[in-house]
């Protein structure tokens, strides 16, 4: 699968594939050739990451979805606005402004009744939503080693702590008690328009 | 195709119909990124510098035709716009086969220096998408942050922003030596 991934990228996927599991880039090669084979720790590794490229495309997706949604008119219900929150909110990052919309899409649509994730990244992405969407979450922020990445930034910096510090600094008051490095989504949800149409209904 | 993109080009085409004489549109921002570089750049508004007030009573944010696409023109003065001063030379035509309105797009480097000054999130996110496509020149980007003097005379936190931006996202350490930016050895 990971030769496949590799097929459809093109060039420059074997060097990120190596970056992921942390192996020089022949050694990749050398697997594709069936000269040598990946040890357990690998088989982790990749495993690990192609479950993250599935959700991140699928997220993706749902995404896509929702936006053509918002641009056609359709009406959105509470049930997919669920659903769709979940799996977006499952990607490990996802820009400021589908952040915006689902925001606004919960907010408009009223309270819901979501199950508390068990996973604790999760959990706070979606306790971090809610407050930015008006929304008292039924739960606390769990406890994390250090924030979680939600915005949308896949950059490799030369100084990673540099990007620490840039988070940091951009991070609002709802993003420090949720222990993600988030952004201000207000202006964002300000530019977009609320429109239900009642002939039209989500075709979800 | 594209959402966005979609909607900015049904609105643009609309908008064209209404005008009533021959008018040029400069766009720079999320919108021009998205029209023009990366259709899957995600935007609300057309940032546009200086637009007659025919467009803006039309097609501006709270007008109808931004409500019925849900993306309208917000209007700029040149003076905000963070890019050298001969960018207006640079900017690049869209082909939309209008009949009133000429469109055109800053070039992607003036754009990226447009970001400079704020570097929000949301700015980080259209210049990685750009650096993604590998739509950015590296040294045409220094050649154009070196030619905005009045950016880099005036403010601290822009040349700060610009150091930020080429560590971040271009993978160079940018420096600056008696006011010109290099790229450090």
């Amino acid at each position: 699968m990971v030769k496949e991934d590799c097929a459809s990228y093109g060039y420059g996927r074997k060097k990120w594939w190596a970056e992921q599991i942390g192996v020089p880039q022949l050694t990749i090669s050398h697997w594709f050739a069936n000269r040598q084979l990946p040890n357990a720790k690998n088989l982790k590794s990749i495993q690990n990451e192609l479950n993250e490229l599935h959700t991140n495309k699928a997220s993706e997706a749902l995404r896509e979805h929702l936006w053509e949604l918002y641009y056609q008119d359709f009406n959105v219900d509470s049930y997919f606005i669920k659903f769709a929150t979940i799996e977006i909110l499952k990607a490990k990052e996802i820009d400021s402004r589908t952040l915006g919309l689902l925001s606004f899409y919960i907010e408009r649509l009223g309270a819901f009744d979501f199950k508390v994730p068990s996973e604790n990244n999760l959990r706070n992405k979606l306790g971090w939503l809610l407050e930015t969407a008006k929304v008292s979450p039924s739960f606390e922020p769990a406890k994390l080693k250090e924030p979680l990445g939600l915005i949308k930034l896949s950059i490799k910096p030369l100084n990673k702590d540099l990007l620490i510090s840039y988070l940091s600094k951009q991070q609002t008051k709802l993003g420090r008690k949720w222990h993600v490095f988030d952004c201000p989504i207000n202006q964002i949800k300000e530019n977009l328009i609320w429109k239900q149409n009642t002939d039209k209904l989500s075709v979800f | 195709m594209e959402a966005e993109y979609r909607q900015i080009i049904s609105f643009l085409k609309e908008l064209d119909s209404l005008v009533t004489r021959k008018y040029i549109l400069y766009l720079i921002g999320g919108g021009a990124i998205t029209l023009a570089y990366d259709h899957k750049n995600r935007t609300s508004d057309l940032d546009a510098i200086n637009p007659a007030q025919e467009l803006i009573k039309i097609g501006g944010m709270q007008s109808k035709l931004a409500y019925k696409y849900k993306v309208g023109i917000s209007p700029l003065f040149e003076i905000t716009f963070s890019a050298p001063s001969d960018w207006k030379s640079r900017c690049k035509p869209v082909d939309l086969n209008l009949k009133n309105i000429s469109i055109f797009v800053s070039d992607v480097h003036d754009l990226i220096l447009g970001k400079v000054a704020r570097l929000e999130p949301r700015d980080l996110e259209d210049i990685v998408g750009l650096h993604d496509k590998k739509m950015i020149n590296v040294h045409t980007l220094i050649e154009r942050l070196n030619k905005n003097r009045k950016e880099l005379a005036a403010s601290t936190a822009y040349r700060n922003n610009a150091k930020l931006l080429f560590e971040l996202v271009i993978g160079h350490k940018l420096i600056f030596e008696k006011g010109d930016a290099k790229l450090s050895k």
